[in-house]
């Protein structure tokens, strides 16, 4: 028995909550809302950046989210853009693939910073989903 | 008090916000404007007020006339729809591309928020405001346009 068949099918209303979830990402991450941040992973969520340690459990999410807004001004102006969701059922949930890219402000021009991607795990955390694990990826590289 | 919104509503309501794009990049005036309650409003990125069909249709009409508004395509991100009393509200980041000689730019970054109700059967906008992006140091959420942007921000 593969993965794939024993995978609860996720309804229409499951994949528009976990595009909700991708996109409400952008949200917290371009205004320094850590918490809300923090919020959007499951208690013991991890968040791996590309080449860092992995982050995890939600307290410390919230910390590296704190950090990175008060450490890296050069993010205030910076707004993240997700496109390309796919998302698949998992037999612990979900598992999702986006592109996103960045884009920096400069007086009144714009410029595009870095494209990447992001590989998801899912769960259901209290009724929601929420992420598990977010991985940034190299992108077309 | 805030209803539920089932998944037709929120596939519903992430189309009318679409087609707000195909509609602008088209020149499409009365579409547009059908995208709005008759006695709907829209706050464009220059902080102006349109209010009703008649207002809201003259407005995209005379944007569409602006040779600024020739060559551009609005691009949309990923929106977020939450109930709320009377209807919902959808957000999402809007980007201006623009076509030039030496090829696309980006032309403004903004914030978009929608508050829309059922009329008749139908999803339409109640209100639409809009605020620049990146937005800095601001975390409170929904906060009103801060001005900046640019004329055929909308």
């Amino acid at each position: 028995m593969t993965a794939e068949t024993i995978a609860r099918p996720l309804t229409a209303a499951d994949k528009i909550e976990i595009q909700e979830l991708i996109s409400e990402y952008s949200y917290h991450e371009d205004t320094g809302n850590a918490a809300a941040w923090g919020a959007l992973f499951t208690e013991d969520g991890q968040f791996c950046g590309r080449n860092k340690p992995p982050v995890i459990g939600r307290g410390n999410l919230v910390a590296f989210a704190e950090r990175r807004w008060r450490d890296k001004p050069q993010v205030h102006n910076r707004a993240h853009w997700v496109s390309n969701i796919l998302i698949r059922a998992t037999p612990e949930g979900a598992a999702a693939q986006s592109y996103q890219m960045s884009i920096d402000r400069d007086g009144a021009d714009f410029k595009i910073a870095d494209l990447t991607g992001k590989e998801d795990e899912l769960r259901q955390e209290n009724g929601r989903w929420r992420f598990h694990l977010r991985r940034v990826v190299e992108l077309n590289r | 008090m805030a209803e539920h919104l089932s998944a037709e509503d929120r596939l519903e309501i992430a189309e009318i916000v679409s087609r707000w794009s195909h509609c602008e990049d088209a020149g499409d005036a009365e579409g547009w404007a059908r995208l709005f309650a008759p006695d709907g409003s829209c706050r464009n990125g220059s902080g102006k007020l349109m209010r009703g069909h008649a207002e809201l249709l003259e407005g995209s009409r005379s944007r569409a006339a602006l040779p600024s508004a020739r060559g551009t395509a609005h691009w949309m991100g990923g929106t977020l729809i939450e109930p709320v009393a009377g209807g919902a509200r959808a957000r999402h980041y809007g980007m201006i591309l623009r076509r030039t000689p030496d090829g696309l730019s980006i032309a403004s970054l903004s914030d978009r928020i929608y508050d829309l109700r059922r009329t008749d059967g139908a999803w339409k906008i109640m209100h639409r405001d809009i605020s620049r992006l990146p937005s800095g140091a601001r975390t409170q959420e929904n906060e009103r346009p801060q001005g900046g942007t640019r004329q055929n921000d909308r």
